[in-house]
């Protein structure tokens, strides 16, 4: 049995290698009408210079949308299924990154080396953070990016602190998510409000600054993507005892 | 309210529910009433919404637009006309009779109605779709709903079903991302209509990476659709999932991308090759499901088996639609029959579904060989009215389709618009084993010689009323047949076609067929409870899913997808 | 020129392999996740060869790569980590489960109890 089941995965490599390397090893041109049009058009259009920002904010935001709602389902599904698990076991508590105090000193992966340097970099890599969201459309960066920026600091901060901080809790980390991921549903509804059609930039004309739409969505989404990253690492770390 | 305002708002309108439902957890307001207003906001508004479009898209009106107002190419187009019309009306019918039914079960329903609803829109923008990045992460969230909707059964065996599902469609997805650059370098475009513009003018090594992609994203999509081979992972997500899950999965997710296919497939030119393809695929796809499906004993399994072969219909007079040319008027009735079918099959599954869960968890067993007298048990737990029985019968009335049910009029016509294609026989075939592994199945409501055993109380109030909706949409339907299949005819009519009707056709002429089908059938069952008969179908092996069967199976179709369009 | 993509279809057909073939489940998770790296370089690497500057609009852009596959690439890079994250899940409690991460002694173990 086991020979005629090498015999499939080799026949199944070979298969699909044949239709996949052509793809891979085509010579045609690569299009540039795409690059031609974004040069020119991409800020007055959107109001951002980053292109890349323009396009996934702005022509197509659908997709962001799509891909936002991967995000949310995955983090609720994983949770729910590591909530799940944690039931069931209460007595790795010894060897878990538990925040409670009592637990600490026994637990020898977190050592004090560990604690000073994450609490100490905790807030400037939220900073940078908050720094990244806020400049997605002028420089590379953006939602997407400076969320998980931002969630990496503040697993720095539930790895490093010794006082249990709000910015730490799920509690208040689940309701920051929410109400970021219904601003984002409000957000692209109201071009539908505003004649601009879904998705479409309502407050194009209501301040100087033209990329304010863009802005407004990498906020959201900065927030909405490190809460939720923040969450699920600390529910990981077993600190969602008080949920 | 006109076209251009209401089209979009299937896809906000569930989106606003799971937003608020979120926000709702977070604050720690869920219950009941928050549950009751994200059902209104969530599934009956579209609902709505669908009935104020109605009149512009009898009047063939239709919206094509990108997603943004830009006056440019790069943006996302969508495509609203009588097939998205259709689709949304499919998934909502099964949508709210489901919503219903989980509403019975309070222990899971805070993340799974969030779920739901996120689904809900993400099928809804699968229909509409004409973009095919965006059918990329359409397509990725309805899996992923899917993946966490089928884990959260209680059984360990889910987990399995979910892990291997979760594997074998993601590697799909990205042989389809695969497929998006091939098209997206020779073409330049990532917008249905700008592909094929470009594609249908290509030569040479340009045209044979082109045909290669095409196959890469078709093959990925029909994956969902679950034709043999790729259906290898259809038996253990559907059989291990929550029965709402199970329903929504059997008579929706299945069937959803295939039709949202059809608005690339038309535009290209290679599409015939294809076709034929599916035309045949299909009709294996009936008979060795119905095989496999006779040799089980689980009951669950037995209707996730039954749901292969019955898709197998769907996709055989979907592809011979597609070879035949949608211009035509033949070609015109059976993409009308397809979707006419899909439906049917879409709501008794779902009764199918529902009502044999319900009673396997009267009886806390799945196992057909020892469960009998279910009614009974259905009794002793609260069931005041014995509505589950007389909801699987109606359900079965129609899968079998025999009169007066929905179902009789979807078979007959696509068997008959099938006729004189290879696949028509094995559909035949089919319809005679498929009675005859329900009768098979109704073995669990005959009367048990043992005591009843009471597992649990509860309330079925929400239960009855899914119940109500789906029986009544079967045999209204089988009342209105008629007038909702002319209905779908000309609702799909823009899709190619200019004049096409089946008025003169009536199913009541195929009785005496029906008749012979019942008898064969009843006879078949007879003999098959004999001992020789019980050893000849367990040498039938059981495809177990392993990861090397089903990636062997995808690459099978690859490959002979891929000849038939490079050659 | 070719030698990249010639890397990138060995880095694809690797990761194809290792979901295949390979029995542990954590393997397969890697061979996913390699399967993703392999399509977001190939289309970063081939968008990447129009021009030479990163697509930030200056005042004297002239020659800068295609942003739409990096766009694209975004969404992929993102969709992939929460399948991979939500197959860990998976795989974790599929461990506890049975007491395995070999995929065949889980079907096994799995089949065993019903």
């Amino acid at each position: 049995m086991k020979k005629l089941e090498l015999i499939k995965i080799v026949i199944t490599v070979l298969l699909c290698s044949l239709l996949v390397v052509p793809i891979i090893l085509s010579n045609h041109s690569w299009p540039t009408h795409a690059r031609n049009y974004l040069l020119v058009n991409a800020q007055s259009d959107t109001g951002a210079t980053n292109t890349v920002s323009a396009i996934y904010l702005g022509y197509r935001a659908m997709d962001t949308l799509g891909e936002t709602l991967v995000l949310l389902v995955s983090v609720t599904g994983t949770m729910a299924i590591l909530v799940k698990l944690g039931k069931e076991q209460t007595d790795e508590e010894t060897t878990s990154f538990s925040l409670t105090p009592e637990k600490r000193p026994t637990n020898r992966l977190r050592t004090h080396l560990l604690e000073t340097v994450a609490s100490k970099l905790g807030p400037i890599v939220l900073l940078f953070g908050f720094y990244v969201m806020l400049y997605g459309h002028i420089s590379p960066g953006g939602g997407f990016q400076g969320g998980v920026i931002v969630a990496s600091a503040i697993v720095f901060l539930a790895l490093g602190t010794e006082v249990k901080s709000k910015l730490t809790s799920t509690f208040v980390l689940s309701r920051i998510e929410s109400l970021s991921f219904l601003l984002l549903i409000l957000a692209s509804i109201s071009g539908v409000f505003f004649e601009s059609g879904f998705f479409g930039n309502p407050i194009k004309s209501a301040s100087s600054l033209s990329a304010n739409f863009i802005i407004l969505l990498n906020i959201i989404i900065g927030l909405k993507v490190g809460t939720s990253i923040a969450v699920m690492c600390i529910a990981m770390m077993g600190g969602s005892h008080d949920h | 309210m006109n076209i251009e305002s209401l089209f979009l708002a299937p896809i906000y309108l569930p989106l606003l529910a799971a937003a608020l439902l979120v926000s709702a957890k977070a604050f720690g307001q869920a219950g009941k009433t928050m549950d009751s207003m994200a059902f209104l906001i969530g599934l009956i508004l579209p609902a709505v919404c669908l009935a104020l479009l109605k009149p512009a898209i009898i009047a063939h009106q239709s919206v094509e637009t990108v997603i943004g107002a830009w006056d440019t190419n790069l943006g996302i187009h969508y495509h609203f006309d009588g097939l998205s019309w259709l689709l949304i009306a499919l998934h909502l019918a099964i949508s709210i009779p489901v919503f219903l039914y989980s509403r019975s079960n309070p222990s899971h329903r805070e993340s799974f109605s969030i779920i739901f609803f996120i689904q809900c829109a993400s099928v809804a923008a699968t229909s509409l779709t004409a973009d095919l990045f965006n059918l990329f992460v359409c397509l990725e969230v309805m899996g992923v709903t899917s993946y966490v909707l089928i884990a959260s059964s209680d059984e360990d065996g889910s987990v399995l079903a979910s892990f291997t599902y979760l594997l074998f469609s993601a590697t799909a997805m990205v042989f389809f991302l695969v497929g998006a650059f091939g098209l997206y370098r020779v073409t330049g475009s990532l917008s249905y209509a700008l592909i094929s513009q470009v594609k249908n003018s290509l030569t040479g090594a340009d045209l044979i990476v082109a045909q290669m992609s095409l196959t890469l994203i078709v093959v990925s999509t029909l994956l969902r659709c679950a034709v043999v081979p790729l259906s290898g992972w259809l038996v253990g997500a559907h059989s291990k999932a929550p029965h709402a899950v199970s329903a929504l999965l059997s008579g929706v997710l299945i069937k959803i991308p295939l039709f949202a296919l059809i608005r690339l497939l038309l535009l290209v030119t290679a599409s015939e090759r294809i076709g034929s393809i599916l035309a045949w695929a299909g009709g294996v796809s009936a008979a060795v499901g119905i095989l496999l499906a006779l040799r089980e004993v689980q009951a669950k399994r037995l209707l996730a088996y039954s749901s292969v072969s019955q898709i197998g219909y769907v996709v055989a007079a979907y592809g011979l639609a597609i070879e035949v040319g949608l211009e035509s008027e033949r070609g015109a009735l059976l993409i009308a029959s397809s979707l006419f079918y899909a439906f049917c099959h879409a709501v008794a599954k779902a009764l199918l579904f529902l009502s044999i869960g319900t009673a396997t968890d009267a009886l806390g067993t799945k196992d057909l060989s020892k469960a009998r007298g279910a009614t009974a048990s259905l009794k002793g737990s609260g069931e005041r009215v014995p509505l589950t029985t007389i909801s699987y019968c109606i359900a079965l009335f129609s899968i079998s389709a025999l009169p007066p049910t929905l179902g009789f009029w979807g078979k007959n016509m696509l068997t008959y618009l099938a006729k004189g294609h290879g696949s028509a026989y094995l559909l035949t075939i089919t319809s005679v084993l498929t009675i005859t592994a329900y009768l098979k199945l109704s073995v669990l409501f005959l009367p048990s010689k043992r005591p009843v055993v009471v597992m649990k109380t509860q309330s079925y109030g929400a239960i009855h009323a899914s119940y109500l909706v789906l029986g009544l949409l079967l045999l209204g339907g089988g009342v209105f047949a008629l007038p909702f299949k002319n209905f779908i005819i000309t609702l799909l009519l823009p899709l190619g076609a200019v004049e096409a009707s089946i008025m003169g056709y009536s199913a009541y002429s195929e009785l005496a067929k029906t008749f012979l089908t019942l008898m064969l059938a009843l006879f078949l069952t007879a003999i098959s409870t004999n001992r020789y008969c019980k050893r000849l179908l367990a040498k039938f092996p059981v495809p177990k899913a392993r990861f090397a069967d089903l990636f062997f199976g995808y690459a099978l179709a690859l490959s002979v997808m891929a000849f038939q369009l490079v050659r | 020129m070719i030698i990249e993509r010639i890397l990138i279809a060995l880095l694809f057909l690797s990761g194809f392999a290792a979901i295949v073939g390979m029995r542990n489940i954590i393997k397969k998770i890697f061979g996913l996740n390699l399967l993703n790296a392999s399509v977001v370089l190939l289309f970063i690497l081939e968008g990447s060869r129009i021009g030479n500057q990163a697509p930030i609009l200056d005042a004297d852009i002239t020659n800068m790569v295609d942003p739409i596959p990096q766009a694209l690439m975004l969404t992929a890079i993102v969709i992939g980590v929460c399948v991979s994250a939500l197959s860990l899940a998976l795989a974790v409690r599929l461990y506890k489960a049975t007491g395995s991460l070999d995929i065949q002694v889980i079907t096994e173990r799995l089949q065993r109890e019903h």
